[in-house]
């Protein structure tokens, strides 16, 4: 089945002060894993927070 | 291949596809205050009794005492906007569920895209909406409405009152500001954005009214064809349900005072928020949050 990021998210993210590169992170996280709850740094594992 | 098209099928089953449920105000109260049951699949739900079953009146008196409300003060949510109840009941209405009036009517939708009015860094998005609201001139809506209230059966249609706008992305909306769908902030939002656009749309519908004179159905409650009305006249259904928009306005008000508050103690950072103050703004000058314009008739 054919799947889209919420094309929301961008916006609500950048609205609540998130950067431009965290809130791709968050996409991408989303786009692999189906949930934002979840969310932090691939590598480091750190939460993501608004900037 | 079957296989492929079973999928795809299932994947858009329901996209093309508008069933519509007409529920009571019962029924609603039944989320937040009854009781919840275990259904076969797993899920909780409120524990609905059946119609007629034995003991159901018993259950009524228990639970209106529980609620400590009139029973039955006004029926439903549908019957209480009703704005032509001196003609009769609201039957159904299209599949979709925009349109909600008296039988063999029909109105024009105008849907505003708010997110085409969003603005990224955001303070007056409402008052963003309004002029698009505003910008439909009676003169504009009136010639817009006129091929609808001619065609087939004109005499059943002539009941007509106005085109009737409305929005769309709402949820899109308040998602886009960080706001969740089922919180105060966005009921508030809704509500807000709501209320401005139903004020104006009455304004508008009062100037059409005050050059042309209201819609038959106004003062003649037998103009959609119906020969058994409830009343003669529809005039006070009109304006009791414009009087009840304007009260609902407080209700809003106090909401956002709340989530002025709860959004400075959540984000310190921000002086404000601007969307709270600016729907403030928009509401004092809202027609809503005036009293109904008797001119209208």
């Amino acid at each position: 089945m054919l799947k889209i990021v919420n094309q929301t998210v961008k916006p609500a993210l950048t609205y609540l002060g998130y950067d431009a590169a965290t809130t791709e992170q968050i996409i991408a996280h989303i786009d692999k894993y189906d949930t934002i709850e979840d969310v932090q740094d691939e590598q480091t594992g750190r939460r993501f927070t608004p900037a | 291949m079957a296989a492929t098209m079973a999928r795809l099928t299932a994947s858009i089953m329901y996209q093309n596809e508008n069933l519509t449920v007409r529920v009571s105000d019962e029924f609603h109260a039944c989320g937040d205050r009854r009781p919840r049951v275990v259904d076969e699949a797993g899920d909780r739900r409120p524990a609905l009794r059946e119609e007629g079953s034995e003991g159901a009146a018993a259950q009524d008196r228990r639970r209106h005492a529980r609620l400590r409300r009139p029973r039955h003060a006004v029926r439903h949510q549908i019957d209480k906007w009703h704005t032509c109840k001196g003609t009769g009941r609201q039957n159904s209405t299209n599949p979709c569920s925009e349109y909600l009036f008296l039988d063999n009517t029909a109105c024009n939708l105008a849907s505003l895209n708010l997110l085409s009015s969003r603005r990224p860094t955001a303070p007056s998005t409402w008052s963003a909406s309004k002029p698009r609201c505003a910008s439909s001139s009676p003169r504009r809506r009136s010639s817009s409405i006129t091929p609808a209230t001619r065609s087939r059966r004109s005499g059943e249609l002539a009941h007509l009152p106005h085109a009737r706008p409305r929005y769309a992305n709402l949820g899109a909306l308040i998602m886009s500001y960080g706001l969740g769908y089922d919180t105060d902030e966005g009921r508030a939002l809704a509500g807000a954005i709501t209320s401005i656009m139903t004020g104006h749309a009455y304004e508008q519908s009062a100037k059409m009214a005050k050059s042309m004179g209201p819609f038959p159905g106004y003062h003649d409650t037998r103009a959609s064809g119906v020969k058994k009305t409830v009343d003669s006249t529809n005039e006070p259904y009109m304006l009791e349900v414009i009087e009840q928009h304007r009260s609902h306005v407080s209700r809003i008000r106090r909401a956002t005072a709340s989530v002025t508050s709860r959004t400075k103690r959540r984000r310190p950072g921000m002086a404000h928020s601007p969307w709270a103050k600016s729907t403030a703004t928009a509401m004092r000058r809202s027609p809503c949050s005036r009293p109904p314009a008797r001119s209208a008739s």
